[in-house]
């Protein structure tokens, strides 16, 4: 609990820094929350060799802006609304560009998986279709709607609370859990149809 | 129960993982509902895998060409920031236009009878101006007649020959 209060207060001194021109300081902010920026954004747009460029385009939001930050929320949280906001923009401009897909296909990938009976664990897996699953996930992630994908990426592969998940996206709990269990819902749905077809 | 029921129920319970007796009762008797189960089984797990995956690392030159961009784009924000506050005056200029223009149209009312007041003493001086060189003219034509010579007084005939308004 000390710790947090520690973190907290030792951000806040960075911030004032930061506000006041320090570029040292910037950069030990940048240091102590690109690990973050870097796991949102490739959960989240999943694209390896993209991942950097727009980690500099949110630092760089977040150094313009900085002087906006009025300390309400916890600077993680701020910052996270700036990395979600950053990769929604370029997710739509992926989706307007048609770049979705690129790579193999998800028939492709999905015919190189299996689906495991109901009650398999994870370690009974072979290594070839856990990676085999795991790109199915990802595609499905890609075909579904940009924000149900955040949703689906907040929340399953980052692990971030119903509670966390509303504030970042400065939703309600309800809402959040809401619209959660319908992006669930299309996801499967998705995965149903592939399996349709290849029956 | 139908199919379609205990999907959606099921997919509520996907983070319990708790299913109560009537589910289990039709997904024993369902094979459809069994595959359905199969595959949000497989999706977890392939959720489970890709949380797994670790994200890039920064790379040594992640803060250097940040810097960088930082530098260089401080020169671009200060014209930006010009354009701003040229744009911010354009906009408070435009709005305390419209206000002066709202209180204009709302006002009236309580002006009114002081408007009235100037323009009323405006075409009584209009009058008395036209009723005094009405006059003047009246004298200047009887001394013409009368062959008088008024130096340095030049009328023109449309002054002479028009009327009062």
């Amino acid at each position: 609990m000390e710790k947090a209060e520690d973190r907290r207060n030792s951000e806040k001194e960075i911030i004032r820094r930061c506000t006041a021109g320090d570029r040292q300081a910037f950069r030990e902010l940048v240091n102590l929350f690109q690990g973050r920026v870097f796991s949102l954004l490739y959960r989240l747009v999943r694209r390896r060799e993209d991942v950097e460029d727009l980690a500099q385009e949110v630092f760089l939001k977040v150094h313009v802006s900085l002087g906006s930050y009025d300390g309400r929320s916890p600077f993680g949280t701020w910052l996270g609304r700036i990395t979600i906001n950053h990769a929604y923009d370029y997710l739509r401009r992926q989706r307007t560009r048609q770049n979705v897909g690129s790579g193999p296909s998800i028939e492709e990938v999905f015919q190189s998986s299996e689906i495991p009976s109901s009650g398999t664990s994870a370690d009974q897996i072979p290594v070839d279709k856990q990676l085999a699953l795991k790109d199915l996930v990802g595609k499905l992630l890609e075909r579904a709607p940009a924000k149900e994908r955040i949703l689906l990426t907040l929340k399953e592969m980052e692990g971030f609370s119903i509670r966390e998940i509303s504030e970042l996206l400065d939703l309600k709990p309800a809402t959040v859990k809401v619209q959660l269990l319908r992006a669930r819902r299309r996801m499967l749905e998705d995965f149903r149809r592939l399996v349709g077809k290849r029956r | 129960m139908r199919c379609r029921d205990f999907e959606h129920r099921y997919t509520e319970l996907w983070e319990s993982g708790q299913m109560p007796e009537d589910l289990a009762s039709h997904l024993r008797g369902c094979s459809e509902c069994r595959r359905y189960q199969a595959l949000e089984g497989a999706l977890k797990l392939g959720t489970e895998f890709a949380r797994q995956d670790s994200p890039p690392e920064p790379s040594g030159a992640f803060w250097p060409r940040l810097n960088a961009r930082i530098e260089s784009e401080s020169g671009v924000l200060g014209i930006e920031e010009i354009w701003e506050g040229i744009g911010r005056k354009i906009i408070w200029a435009t709005g305390m236009a419209s206000m002066v223009l709202a209180l204009g149209l709302v006002l009236p009312n309580g002006s009114q009878p002081e408007a009235d007041q100037v323009q009323l003493e405006a075409e009584a001086h209009l009058y008395e101006t036209f009723a005094y060189e009405y006059e003047s003219n009246f004298i200047l034509e009887s001394a013409l007649a009368e062959g008088e010579e008024i130096v340095g007084f030049r009328v023109s005939p449309a002054t002479l020959e028009g009327d009062l308004p």
